[in-house]
């Protein structure tokens, strides 16, 4: 056909269909190996699905480890601040009776007062450190600093949730393509379905919101809040 | 604040348990778990919850027709009903408020965000009582 287009001579039909099977020659090859690529790239589909699965999976399980442990320590730093209560109020009220017993201690006759004197000095040395306050005063706030940075890393923990849910997006997306190339490729087959393809549904229960993100941005937050004041007429 | 007893309602264990912690250091110890909608209507025959806390994307019943289904329910149709999920656009939260749900937040959410939902939620529907 380039020949004749050259020698702007008009094909003979003989020329043409020689032509024509040429084409054909060419392109059933070509169409195999397209046909080919399809197949390939349909089988592969399910794996990459399972793969995402299992990050889900595996995320998930790693999360719930972290959680039980954040739970530990969240009911280790209650005892501990429990237990420190109890001290701190047994040092008060040890504190009171040392008092009282310095009151005591003036009204007895001078010559009985001394082993007492010394007595009620040597427990004051020890109840009277300056320290002690301070000491009371540090713990407990270390105690509930602790408590609360452990509640900020549960809180950061929602990055589970909402990643697992971008995941079932993007598997959604893939299913979708999935089933475009299995439709292409059914064609190829003069319709007969190709059995050997495994279908994916590693996240057919899963509810998902394809526009879940993780931010800590106020806005979305605050566009929500202005609705909700909008129907409760400002109540809330 | 005792006295209140939250259901918690989300497929998603990690959220549940988050939102339990949340509820717990926040001192409210009395809570129940549900993993949907339906089960949640299961909890409510037999938890008796007073708050429910639910999220909108379940499997088998979603928190929006939960949420309808406790507001056509005489029985339940008082519970105050919190709604925590990752739908934040404008139509989301126009159909939850539709739907009845009495305040609504966005996840990823924060204690403190989670307290003041409460505490307005509670000083409304306290003040109606």
């Amino acid at each position: 056909m380039a020949d004749s287009a050259v020698n702007n001579k008009p094909a003979s039909g003989e020329r043409v269909a020689r032509d024509l099977v040429q084409l054909i020659r060419e392109i059933v090859p070509l169409l195999e190996n397209v046909r080919h690529s399809i197949e390939e790239s349909t089988s592969h589909i399910p794996k990459a699905s399972k793969q995402l699965s299992n990050v889900t999976q595996a995320t998930e399980s790693a999360t719930v480890e972290i959680l039980n442990v954040l739970e530990s320590m969240t009911n280790r730093i209650t005892q501990a601040e429990e237990k420190l209560a109890v001290v701190k109020r047994s040092v008060e009220k040890t504190n009171n009776a040392v008092r009282k017993l310095q009151a005591a201690v003036v009204a007895l006759p001078e010559a009985q007062r001394k082993p007492f004197e010394e007595a009620v000095a040597d427990v004051n040395a020890q109840l009277g450190d300056p320290g002690r306050d301070e000491g009371f005063r540090l713990a407990e706030e270390f105690l509930a600093r602790t408590k609360e940075e452990s509640m900020s890393i549960a809180i950061s923990l929602q990055v589970q949730d909402i990643t697992s849910q971008q995941i079932a997006g993007v598997a959604h997306i893939i299913e979708g393509v999935r089933e475009q190339l299995a439709s292409a490729l059914f064609r190829f087959e003069n319709g007969t379905a190709a059995t050997d393809i495994e279908e994916p549904n590693h996240f057919k229960d899963k509810v998902f919101d394809t526009n879940a993100q993780y931010s800590k941005s106020p806005e979305r937050q605050s566009d929500a809040d202005e609705i909700v004041r909008q129907f409760t007429n400002g109540k809330q | 604040m005792a006295d209140h007893k939250f259901l918690v309602v989300d497929d998603s264990l990690t959220m549940r348990r988050i939102v339990v912690n949340a509820l717990k250091t926040l001192g409210y110890e009395q809570v129940v778990e549900a993993q949907d909608g339906k089960d949640a209507v299961a909890k409510l025959m037999t938890e008796s919850p007073t708050f429910v806390i639910t999220d909108w994307n379940m499997p088998e019943m979603n928190g929006l027709d939960l949420t309808k289904w406790i507001r056509a329910n005489g029985q339940f149709e008082s519970i105050p009903i919190l709604m925590i999920t990752t739908r934040g656009n404008k139509d989301d939260v126009i159909e939850a408020m539709k739907a009845r749900v009495n305040n609504y937040i966005v996840k990823p959410f924060t204690p403190q965000g989670l307290k003041e939902k409460i505490d307005q939620i509670l000083k409304t529907t306290e003040a109606k009582a």
